[in-house]
């Protein structure tokens, strides 16, 4: 069996002026994940080594965390792959840390709220069901796919100078329900589009998409709701 | 169980320890549910009782806590709506496969 040695940042609010690093060795085998090792760490080593886990199969969203310089989910990443290197694990970036490699997601909380991520239509469900063609469906459905993993902010240099950013995630999510026929709350949504905290924010660098984990596109998302926003811009004065 | 971990900040380590217990009420709800449904029941499968008995186990169980004795295991009929029950059969009406 080979071991790597694994480096996490350690945060502890009680006791740390601020972040330091801790390293163990950690025998691996060649199907073991990097959500395995930080496993094997606290059931074996240290017991208060704190990071969030849930499904192992990447359909959760909780363990992201930044792996030498790269934001990934913990549980499809392999420490095959880092060996005979040394592994990093950082807490996602741009985000408070709570403790050790657990970061406090409230701030993205509020805003997947404030994009209000749920059909609205008035019509719905007493009318019966929806048809919907294949070809209306390919039109949210990637964005669907979205598991609030946040590695999209951690990947996000916008949201690093300013958390003001609405962000990858929330706008795609808001891109989600726009770009769904059944969906009648568009106009609800355009507000936090046309800020400048909302798709103008963003400057098209696109690592967001690179990160994601499920393929979601969320430079897409955002860069047609400028086209949105724009129309709905100049569409105003004919409103009038 | 021992605990590493003695902070009160985000402390894992202990809610796994917290939930441990939960888990293991759980489990013996369970064991002794199972237990008193003599019969087999879609994943619930016993080799003493093969079949399924609607006669006496189409029932909900109840466990209900009982300090540290074990829990108390009683049923309540189910009230079917529009599924009726009937015979499942697994792998073309329930014949057995022949392997060739």
């Amino acid at each position: 069996m080979n071991t790597i040695t694994i480096e996490c940042l350690r945060y502890h609010p009680e006791s740390d002026a601020e972040p330091r690093f801790q390293s163990w060795p950690v025998p691996f085998t060649d199907d073991m994940s990097v959500l395995q090792g930080l496993q094997y760490i606290k059931d074996h080593l240290d017991g208060s080594l704190t990071f969030r886990w849930s499904c192992r199969m990447a359909i959760c969203g909780s363990c992201g965390f930044v792996l030498n310089g790269v934001p990934k989910l913990g549980c499809e990443t392999f420490l095959r792959d880092y060996h005979p290197g040394t592994l990093r694990v950082e807490p996602l970036s741009h985000f408070p840390i709570v403790r050790d490699l657990a970061i406090d997601q409230s701030d993205f909380l509020k805003k997947l709220d404030s994009v209000k991520p749920y059909l609205i239509n008035p019509d719905t469900p007493g009318k019966g069901t929806f048809v919907q063609t294949p070809e209306q469906m390919d039109e949210y459905y990637q964005y669907s796919k979205c598991i609030n993993c946040l590695l999209c902010y951690a990947a996000c240099p916008q949201y690093g100078l300013n958390n003001a950013f609405t962000g990858p995630a929330a706008l795609s999510l808001l891109h989600r329900y726009n770009a769904d026929s059944r969906d009648a709350g568009k106009a609800e949504r355009m507000e936090v589009v046309n800020t400048e905290d909302g798709v103008w924010g963003c400057t098209l660098v696109g690592y967001c998409s690179e990160v994601c984990p499920k393929a979601v596109d969320p430079a897409r998302a955002i860069n047609q709701n400028k086209i949105e926003s724009t129309k709905d811009y100049f569409f105003r004065f004919f409103r009038k | 169980v021992k605990l590493d971990d003695r902070s009160r900040a985000f402390n894992t380590e202990w809610l796994a320890a917290l939930e441990l217990g939960f888990t293991l009420e759980v489990a013996e709800a369970m064991a002794h549910g199972a237990l008193a449904r003599r019969e087999s029941r879609g994943a619930h499968m016993r080799l003493d009782f093969e079949a399924r008995d609607d006669e006496a186990f189409l029932q909900h169980t109840l466990a209900r806590h009982a300090g540290d004795a074990a829990p108390r295991i009683e049923h309540q009929p189910v009230t079917i709506t529009r599924s009726r029950p009937r015979v499942r059969h697994y792998g073309g009406e329930g014949k057995k496969v022949v392997l060739t």
